[in-house]
């Protein structure tokens, strides 16, 4: 019997960015997933060796468009790694602030995304509803709302008061009590369990053959989490990786809010323990060298490849998000699923496609 | 079925959560990056802010005494102010007002429309 195709299309009212999944289908049950990527590709690590490596840091930030601040943290810890330029403690501390609540801003956003992706309206309203007063934060210590240009090669570009940091945790507290009201729709909702328990199951086994990243592989008991090892100024925070062993949508949820809770505390942490001090320092001279940079971002790790030949452009600039080694995942959850449950699937890992192709 | 009852209640009673555009007006934060100003009369024409910007959003040509900013290509990112040796560049709060043509922002130290907002 001839086998239907349905185009799961680039444009889906689902969907946050552009990906075409074309599946194949045997009456109501998909049998295979074929991928099609490359309606957002803009060339960006091109364009990032014909400019500047200082200006780089504008391109960087704008590969993506809810995980923006890691992005330019990823680059320009990579090029100071190459000048062997140190920065002040201080900026380390700003920059983990500005890195936690950037991964809060974007959990909720997924959470909302998700919640609309079974077609509960009213609770995606309430998470990104809770996501502005993030925004409002971001835009009261930098002036932007998700792309803040606070990195610079050498430290940050923009301090914070006293002022900031009470603002800050205001909004940490409102934030925190909104979601103890509401993530309880997300865990116990008879019809939400209906719709993620048991949908989309990931084994270990499977985490380790598709190298599977972030909150994917830790909802399937793999316990890694990038920034255990201690870069940045994590190693003076207190925190253990959020690990469930469902393997399913309900469990990725669950890591997901469970994150957002830890976000928080590590905010109020780093908050308590930041040093007074300089903010950058000057840095003269040019990168020649290679070097590899990795970074824990919302959506998994972050591999990022830097060469410079001495002068002030690079050599090349490569960039492995999270959501290109998470892409295989989907291809191993669909088969086998029913027509209705795809969207979530594809939801569930998080995309953000516009990371995965520059 | 009464928490339901009691969250219809709570609702009914509660303030619009949306802001009374235009009656209520967003006032802007005092770090939010809007547009740039340049104050004209102090612009020595060096052209650092133009090799400076990485969106190419500014021509600047010394012979002629021409300053221009092309206000769609501005990303307000902030480099040519920091660079900038006079320091007469700005980048102030507020948004530009819509307009109803496309025109690059040509700046001229005499017509009120390039006046600095205070």
């Amino acid at each position: 019997m001839a086998k239907t195709i349905i185009p799961f299309g680039p444009q889906h009212p689902v969907l946050p960015e552009p990906l075409q999944l074309k599946l194949v289908m045997d009456e109501d049950t998909v049998v295979e997933a074929i991928p099609a990527i490359g309606y957002v590709h803009r060339g960006l690590e091109k364009l990032a060796e014909l400019k500047d490596f200082n200006q780089t840091v504008y391109i960087v930030e704008r590969v993506c468009g809810i995980c923006s601040f890691m992005h330019s943290m990823a680059y320009v810890r990579g090029i100071e790694d190459i000048m062997g330029v140190v920065i002040p403690e201080r900026a380390e501390f700003l920059r983990v602030i500005w890195a936690e609540i950037a991964r809060i801003q974007s959990h909720l956003l997924y959470l909302g995304l998700i919640a609309d992706g079974f077609g509960f309206e009213s609770l995606f309203m309430e998470t990104w509803k809770d996501r502005e007063k993030i925004l409002d934060v971001m835009e009261f210590t930098t002036g932007n709302r998700v792309i803040i240009s606070a990195n610079k090669v050498g430290g940050q570009t923009k301090d914070m008061t006293q002022e900031h940091f009470t603002a800050i945790l205001k909004t940490m507290d409102e934030i925190e009590a909104k979601l103890k009201e509401y993530d309880k729709v997300f865990i116990n909702n008879y019809s939400v369990k209906k719709r993620t328990v048991g949908i989309g199951y990931l084994s270990l086994e499977d985490v380790k053959e598709y190298a599977a990243v972030g909150p994917m592989a830790r909802a399937s008991g793999w316990a890694w989490d990038l920034r255990q090892t201690g870069y940045s100024a994590y190693k003076y925070l207190d925190f253990e990786p959020v690990v469930e062993t469902g393997g399913d949508c309900h469990a990725r949820n669950v890591v997901r809010i469970r994150e957002t809770f830890q976000s928080i505390d590590l905010v109020r942490q780093a908050i308590s323990k930041i040093p007074e001090g300089e903010i950058a320092v000057q840095v003269k001279g040019t990168p020649k060298g290679e070097v590899i940079s990795r970074i824990e971002q919302p959506r998994g790790e972050a591999v990022y490849y830097i060469k410079g030949n001495g002068t002030k452009n690079l050599d090349r600039l490569r960039i492995r998000t999270p959501t290109f080694a998470n892409i295989p995942t989907i291809l191993k959850m669909l088969p086998g699923s029913q027509l209705p449950d795809v969207p979530i699937i594809t939801l569930t890992i998080d995309p953000c496609i516009s990371c995965t192709e520059r | 079925m009464a928490s339901m009852f009691s969250i219809i209640s709570k609702n009914f009673f509660k303030d619009p959560i949306t802001r009374l555009y235009p009656k209520v007006v967003r006032t802007p934060f005092e770090r939010t990056r809007g547009r740039l100003f340049n104050k004209i009369e102090d612009c020595i024409y060096c052209g650092i802010c133009a090799r400076e910007c990485p969106a190419d959003a500014l021509k600047v040509d010394h012979t002629n005494t021409f300053w221009e900013l092309n206000a769609f290509r501005c990303i307000t990112c902030n480099q040519c102010v920091i660079k900038c040796p006079k320091k007469c560049l700005t980048i102030t709060n507020e948004r530009r007002s819509s307009g109803t043509k496309k025109t690059i922002h040509l700046q001229k130290p005499t017509t009120t429309e390039n006046q600095a907002p205070k």
